[in-house]
């Protein structure tokens, strides 16, 4: 199935793009989607305390299961304000 | 009402709190967020702020139904900078108006406090010879 996966700020930088579509198998969480990124762009969460995950604009475990067409999308912890 | 926005223009703070509040209201109060220039080990030339835009927004408007909800305030806004900001321009600008100021307090500090921990929004340090992303510890 093809979802959508975002990077932003410091994690996109350290994937090398700002959006990217991968096919993953039925059933990939959003763990094993990140993984699947790791694998390809080496360590994205050097320097950071956590990786935040966002399903479709909301905040998601990693154990969310992802559904074709999903955006995924990646990010460090925030720092607006 | 409600205003919710992200923009890449300086934030004309005056005029946002002259068209915030009612007759009804006693109180209108806001937050200015200023980037400073010693935030770090070295001078800061000026900031560069990235939002993941529709989440970033969804999560602000969740925020300011929250407030609404928990406190008796007539009017919220939220303004958010995107792109570059220099030291001393606003990059976040919080309006809240009630009848008293206490829940207009208590609810200015409930937004920008969660502003800060749940909005998709990044700031990068831009230094004269060279730039850092700001992480905030979660």
């Amino acid at each position: 199935m093809k979802i959508k996966i975002k990077a932003c700020a410091s994690v996109k930088d350290l994937c090398g793009f700002s959006e990217r579509e991968f096919d993953l198998p039925e059933r990939t969480t959003a763990g094993d989607a990140v993984r699947r990124v790791a694998q390809e762009c080496g360590d994205i969460t050097a320097g950071l305390d956590s990786l935040l995950l966002a399903v479709n604009e909301e905040y998601c475990r990693g154990d969310r299961v992802l559904a074709e067409n999903d955006v995924l999308a990646l990010f460090p912890p925030v720092s607006g304000g | 009402m409600k205003t919710i926005r992200l923009q890449n223009d300086p934030i004309e703070c005056a005029a946002a709190l002259a068209a915030t509040g009612t007759v009804e209201d006693g109180a209108v109060l806001s937050f200015t967020g200023t980037p400073r220039r010693d935030s770090a080990k070295r001078p800061v030339e000026h900031l560069f702020y990235e939002a993941y835009e529709g989440m970033a927004l969804k999560e602000m408007d969740k925020i300011a139904d929250e407030a609404l909800a928990a406190w008796p305030i007539t009017d919220c806004l939220i303004i958010h900078r995107t792109g570059r900001v220099d030291p001393g321009q606003a990059s976040i600008l919080i309006v809240v108006s009630a009848r008293h100021r206490d829940e207009g307090f208590a609810a200015l500090r409930f937004i920008i406090d969660t502003v800060k921990k749940t909005v998709p929004i990044w700031k990068k340090e831009v230094y004269i010879d060279g730039s850092e992303w700001v992480s905030d510890r979660v």
